[in-house]
């Protein structure tokens, strides 16, 4: 007779997990800045139990690596970067207020012994060094998944432009960040006025538009929809409970079903698992986070 | 044939493209003015054909099939025309664009011209381009995205301290994180963060 104590035991874990948590978070408030905690998330997407650094950070690498691999440009996380840059920001005034602090003890205790000196400055070098590295590190991510958007932008500008007439899914202010959505503007203009000024200002009439699409060949550029990727299979959140999309094969193992449209076939994405998929057939389970690209 | 002219403009831009693969240097040939020049002259002639032939339907009253032909494919050649004319230019200033991001915000713009040694191969149009793009790199720069530095560098850092060897005299130069005396051929045991703007500016060779 065996009697599962397992959801009584994991009451009890969780009573204690909380006090430390919260003196974790104390302990470390004066090195990391939980950011809007104020702020509710009404989007259903990526939403994290409890904001912190690390799961920021998380998502962030997720996100990053989504856009590097996907064909179309995806939804802008504001909240998200809102709170990494105000981040970085306040690590890079930490780092400076704990380097000078170093060099004023240094020079006070100069005069006492020089070996103290040495000991307290190996002893202050070391999580200087490894603060100032992590930060190289996430800015490095952050400035090249803002590089990776710009050459999206750049690359579909077209496309962009007639987005909120056509396509009414997402508006555009959605999609690109404020600073994305100004240099949308500003760079599609100034090409504009380069092709005006040197070829197009000779053309007839008719043949004056950049963006026609009803010629021979289209101009507008759109996202190869059914470019091949890589996904990986994540699954759901564990702590969000069932996905009703999620379903059971006869091995037992859960799998996302999707259809192939020009094939007319059905494919199991069992969970775990890495697949080769058309862009388009995987698009909303990328959207919903259950695949990672990779 | 119409297009002709096009075709060897295209080709000339597929040559600019190995050229700047291979070499990875951002070096523009010269604009094709001339080549430019005689295709929009043809493609003029072609537009004057087509006002022609429609004149000419009008007075027989879009009935003859052979004209209506005729200026189909004198719209087709107008067509092609100008995407060789589109596809060379969009090449040329998104050369322009790598060339900003990779080479600005290092020097001060002022030198853009002077950095860029081939300044002349381009046509003025493109060279006020090239300094509007400047400037909106700059913008985008100094916005919210001050801390990151959008420019530097997009190979991750893996160390945090480097061996440098000093490639040409420059004298005292660094400024933002304190001073290093730059003498040719010294070697320095650096921060990778302070020296990677010299880097790239050419002044140091990573070891």
């Amino acid at each position: 007779m065996n009697i599962d104590i397992d959801d009584i035991l994991a009451d009890l874990d969780r009573d204690t997990t909380a006090v430390d948590s919260s003196l974790i978070t104390q302990g470390h408030n004066d090195t990391t800045v939980l950011g809007s905690d104020g702020i509710p998330l009404n989007k259903q997407r990526v939403v994290p139990a409890a904001i912190s650094p690390v799961s920021d950070f998380q998502t962030l690498m997720r996100f990053w690596r989504n856009e590097r691999m996907s064909p179309e440009l995806l939804p802008y996380p504001h909240l998200l970067m809102e709170r990494t840059l105000r981040r970085i920001q306040d690590q890079l005034e930490h780092i400076e207020c704990v380097s000078m602090g170093y060099l004023e003890e240094q020079s006070g205790s100069a005069e006492n012994t020089s070996e103290s000196v040495g000991s307290t400055a190996l002893l202050n070098k070391l999580p200087l060094l490894c603060m100032e590295a992590d930060l190289e590190r996430l800015k490095f991510v952050v400035r090249s998944l803002l590089r990776c958007r710009l050459a999206k932008i750049d690359k579909y500008s077209l496309y962009l432009r007639q987005f909120d007439s056509e396509h009414g899914v997402v508006p555009i202010s959605e999609l690109l960040s404020r600073q994305e959505l100004e240099y949308h503007e500003r760079h599609s203009a100034m090409l504009l006025k380069l092709l005006n000024n040197s070829i197009l200002r000779h053309m007839p009439p008719e043949a004056q538009a950049v963006d026609d699409n009803d010629g021979s060949v289209k101009m507008v550029d759109e996202p190869e929809w059914d470019r091949f990727v890589f996904v990986y299979v994540n699954g759901p959140d564990t702590k969000q409970g069932v996905d009703p999309r999620l379903q059971v094969n006869e091995l037992g193992q859960q799998f996302y079903p999707v259809s192939i449209q020009e094939l007319h076939e059905e494919a199991e994405l069992a969970l775990g698992g890495i697949y080769v998929m058309r862009y388009n057939v995987v698009r909303e389970l990328v959207l919903d986070d259950m695949v990672q690209l990779i | 044939m119409y297009g002709d002219l096009g075709s060897k403009l295209v080709l000339e831009a597929k040559r600019a493209q190995q050229l700047n693969r291979s070499s990875g240097a951002e070096q523009l040939p010269m604009f094709q003015d001339e080549l430019i020049r005689n295709i929009i002259k043809e493609v003029g002639q072609l537009s004057k054909s087509a006002e022609y032939l429609t004149a000419q339907q009008e007075e027989t009253g879009f009935q003859d099939k052979v004209a209506r032909c005729q200026y189909f494919v004198t719209l087709l050649c107008i067509e092609r025309n100008k995407r060789c004319l589109l596809a060379y230019q969009k090449l040329r200033s998104d050369a322009l664009d790598t060339f900003t991001w990779n080479r600005n915000g290092i020097d001060p713009i002022s030198s853009l011209n002077a950095a860029h040694q081939g300044s002349a191969n381009l046509s003025h149009h493109e060279q006020e381009y090239l300094k509007e793009y400047a400037q909106l790199v700059t913008d985008m720069k100094s916005g919210d995205y001050t801390d990151i530095d959008l420019s530097g560098s997009l190979t991750p850092p893996s160390d945090v301290f480097i061996d440098v060897r000093v490639l040409k005299d420059a004298g005292e130069i660094q400024t933002e994180y304190g001073v290093f005396n730059l003498i040719k051929d010294s070697q320095f045991f650096v921060r990778q963060a302070d020296v990677e703007r010299l880097i790239q500016q050419g002044y140091l060779q990573k070891l």
